[in-house]
């Protein structure tokens, strides 16, 4: 009988259930403006030109000066930016309208011209040889064309439902062409947006300062007057520094130290989940056991999820089932297939045809969490009798390995958020994907499953066939997922308007001080 | 002295000209290259295509001695080449962190030697002794403690618990000299003990070697204090040894840094080498290295120079 007890309690459970959603404070009637807000971050930026900047950090900051063309929402969708609404007339076509009176910092025009040139700098082979890295996110596009000053026009080659979802990040940064004609290669130490903030100082490795910029659109943002973004690649540094008042936000906590630094008060954790997935990677070429179907599946039954999850993450983030995080329209969060069950994972080790023991080598980073994980994975798999030699190489050495196809399984294997899965899961499981490539996987039916999502018309429709994508990608077993790991940041109590994206990239421009 | 000096300084052409050969072809059999580390930070498709054109337009492709040489050819002509990672010019990058580096080395060198050099003689002044004992255990604690151990233990004190100074970052002495200061102290101190510790114990050991001489004991004899013993007749020849100890760790200092700057996030020079080896950034490793070797040959050069100074017998005429 359902009693009100028995209903309150049910409500409690099934909140715990829901995936954690990550700090979003609301902004209060009266938002004091001003001040300057210091962030210590992992890595320096590097650059600010958007068709070059590859790290995080570098997204980061070149997003806050130039903005973007498209934004993710709350769940997951496209939304707005720069592009004030969009049309999609039919499946190879895209119409995007610009906002109105939209200024580059230098003073010039943001117009649809100028959305032309840069999609063409994205394309344009000089670009490229200069290390120009973008042109594979917008690879269907075919043509660019300007309709008139706010409305831009692009046709893709083949249907991809999908296909704006990179504009919601660096690929959607428009800089200005003056700019880009003047400074040429060095564009990237002198940029021009139109995004809230505009790069004063860039001091390598030591800082980074952005101030507002009176003339951004989104009025009355930004709050902030400045942003400083200091470079701190020791954990405990960059710890030490929020402990003790020196910077305001600390990205990339510590794991070990989250749920101590929970029970802080100085101080407030934000997690949002999702932020990446982890998967171990076999090499499907005939050298290496993993050409082995029944071999890879094995360990989809024997690695130990839960010890995982509590050894190199400590209990945070969630289990991972398959490469579709916790917040996407696409996640299913009843997807679990697979508990562990020695007995069958050593069935299918006997049918493999792969002759006892089984050796095989793992070039593995100094990743503290890929270290742990990878000693967890060695014990799952010695149980089934196969060794695994865990060798420690440099991240040049691993992507070196990675990249002739000569690794034999990857214990490094992850991918950070993007907003739609396609723009990762195209990658490593299409047979003409990169990560397919190296790994030697190719299979006919998940290349039609990939096209059949990128020429789906609903998103009911693409939700169907990732699931389907999901069941083949855990049947073939090239990429065995294992975990979604959590982005943890750092606050101190004055930061007020911070809302946690899930690709853990600040938008500085909600943010304000208090206090 | 000046033709010598001259001389020293032809001599380190040769010197500099084998280092970066050998550099050179230790970075190209390392694993990797720079384009796959500009791939990897991307986490998207870049075609085997592109990545090739990228190689082209760095020369990647070419031979290995016509890499060398067209290196060398631009460094003749003041070009040190542009970082592959970041596009920016090696040389302004460079030139932007040979100070933090070079005031917080020299710093700890200072420091190092206004410890060292009247804890050592106190200790052989007074062999057995508790001041002795002191020291020596004082000495071999600092030599035992790794930097990132030192450098973790001040953070935690001095800047978390006392809050004293910043537990990281740079300010440069022109913009603010106290800032400056405040900054360099803790990443100083670090360096400061393990070669504090170093020169302690050769200056003890030098001054026990000096203090058993044969005119030591005259000097004694002669009725003089001991403290004058020890400044007027001992101190010069004692010192020998302890100026050949400070000038390599001078230069030593410089890659010692490399964890004290990682630790205290300083933009150095030590940071920059790390970085480029991790991302095989071949121009800016090259740059690094061939100023680091400068750094050496002139501490070199330095420590030749004060032995003629302190010893008349070894100067070259």
């Amino acid at each position: 009988m359902l009693t009100r007890r028995r209903l309150l309690h049910a409500v409690a459970a099934g909140a715990l259930l829901v995936p954690r959603p990550g700090l979003a404070q609301g902004a209060p009637a009266a938002i004091k403006k001003g001040g300057t807000l210091t962030t210590a971050i992992f890595a320096d930026p590097l650059s600010f030109d958007p068709h070059i900047t590859g790290n995080l950090q570098g997204r980061a900051a070149t997003r806050a000066i130039h903005d973007t063309l498209l934004r993710v929402d709350a769940e997951g969708r496209l939304a707005p930016g720069l592009v004030e609404s969009w049309e999609h007339p039919d499946d190879k076509t895209f119409i995007l309208k610009l906002r109105a009176n939209l200024k580059f910092q230098d003073g010039t025009v943001l117009d649809a011209a100028a959305v032309k040139y840069n999609i063409d700098r994205i394309r344009d082979p000089k670009t490229a040889a200069n290390g120009g890295i973008r042109q594979g996110e917008i690879a269907t596009l075919d043509s660019v064309e300007v309709v008139d000053a706010r409305t831009v026009k692009l046709t893709l080659k083949s249907a991809f439902a999908a296909f704006l979802f990179p504009f919601t990040d660096v690929t959607g940064c428009i800089g200005s062409p003056a700019a880009f004609e003047k400074y040429g290669i060095d564009y990237g130490q002198h940029p021009s947006g139109a995004g809230p903030f505009k790069l004063v100082e860039y001091a390598k490795d030591n800082r980074t300062v952005l101030e507002k910029n009176p003339d951004y659109w989104e009025k009355p943002k930004p709050y902030l007057d400045r942003v400083i973004l200091r470079p701190i690649p020791i954990d405990s540094t960059r710890l030490a520094e929020l402990r003790s008042g020196g910077v305001d936000i600390a990205e990339a906590l510590p794991l070990q130290d989250i749920s101590r630094l929970r029970a802080a008060k100085e101080f407030v954790i934000s997690e949002k989940v999702g932020y990446r997935w982890e998967y171990f990677g076999f090499n499907l070429a005939d050298a290496y056991p993993g050409r082995s179907k029944k071999f890879r599946q094995a360990f989809q039954w024997a690695i130990d999820r839960d010890a995982l999850h509590q050894v190199a993450y400590f209990g945070t983030g969630s289990i991972g089932y398959d490469g579709i995080m916790p917040g996407s329209p696409f996640h299913d969060p009843n997807y679990k297939p697979y508990k562990r069950d020695m007995d069958k994972a050593k069935r299918l080790i006997d049918e493999s045809g792969l002759t006892l023991p089984i050796v095989i080598q793992a070039p593995l980073q100094p990743d503290p969490v890929k270290q742990r994980a990878g000693q967890v994975f060695q014990a799952n798999a010695a149980e089934l009798g196969v060794k695994v030699e865990i060798q420690p190489v440099d991240s040049a050495g691993y992507r070196n390995a990675l990249n002739s196809g000569k690794l034999p399984i990857d214990l490094f294997g992850w991918w950070g958020y993007r907003p739609d899965p396609d723009q990762y899961l195209g990658i490593l499981l299409q047979s003409t994907g990169s990560y397919a490539k190296y790994n030697s996987y190719s299979n006919p039916k998940m290349d039609q499953l990939i096209s059949a999502e990128r020429a789906a018309s609903s998103e009911a429709e693409r939700r169907k066939v990732f699931r389907e994508i999901s069941d083949l990608m855990n049947d073939d077993a090239a990429y065995v997922p294992w975990h979604y790991g959590s982005d943890f940041k750092g606050l101190h109590p004055k930061v007020k308007g911070f809302v946690h994206a899930q690709d853990a990239i600040i938008a500085f421009q909600d943010i304000y001080l208090e206090g | 002295m000046a033709r010598y000096i001259v001389h020293r300084a032809l001599a380190a052409i040769p010197v500099l000209l084998l280092t970066s050969i050998i550099v050179f072809l230790l970075m190209r059999m390392l694993p990797g290259d720079p384009v796959l580390m500009i791939i990897s930070q991307a986490q998207t498709d870049v075609s085997a295509e592109i990545a090739e054109r990228m190689r082209q337009e760095y020369g990647l492709t070419q031979p290995l001695y016509m890499q060398y040489f067209a290196w060398l050819s631009r460094l003749l002509s003041g070009d040190l080449g542009r970082s592959i990672i970041s596009r920016q010019p090696a040389f302004d990058i460079l030139l932007t962190r040979i100070l933090p580096t070079a005031q917080i080395s020299l710093t700890a060198w200072l420091l190092a030697m206004l410890i060292s050099v009247p804890v050592g003689i106190t200790t052989a002044a007074s062999q057995g002794s508790w001041k002795d004992w002191l020291g020596t255990i004082g000495s071999l604690l600092g030599a035992a403690m790794p930097y990132f151990l030192t450098g973790g233990v001040l953070i935690y004190f001095v800047a978390l618990r006392w809050r004293w100074l910043p537990a990281s970052g740079y300010v440069s002495p022109f913009v603010d000299p106290v800032r400056s200061a405040a900054t360099t102290i803790l990443p100083a101190l670090t360096l400061t003990l393990w070669l504090a510790s170093t020169v302690t114990r050769q200056t003890r050991a030098s001054f026990i070697d000096v203090l058993q001489q044969a005119y030591i004991r005259t000097a004694r004899a002669k009725g003089l204090s001991e403290t004058r013993v020890i400044l007027w007749h001992a101190l010069k020849n004692a010192m020998l040894p302890v100026v050949t100890v400070l000038g390599i760790q001078l230069g030593s200092l410089f890659s010692g840094a490399v964890i004290t700057e990682t630790i205290f996030a300083v933009p150095g020079v030590g940071r920059l080498m790390v970085d480029g080896i991790l991302s095989r950034d071949y121009p800016m490793v090259q740059a690094v290295v061939l100023f680091l070797t400068l750094v050496v040959v002139l501490a070199n050069l330095l420590v030749d120079v004060a032995y003629g100074v302190l010893d008349p017998r070894s100067r070259t005429t």
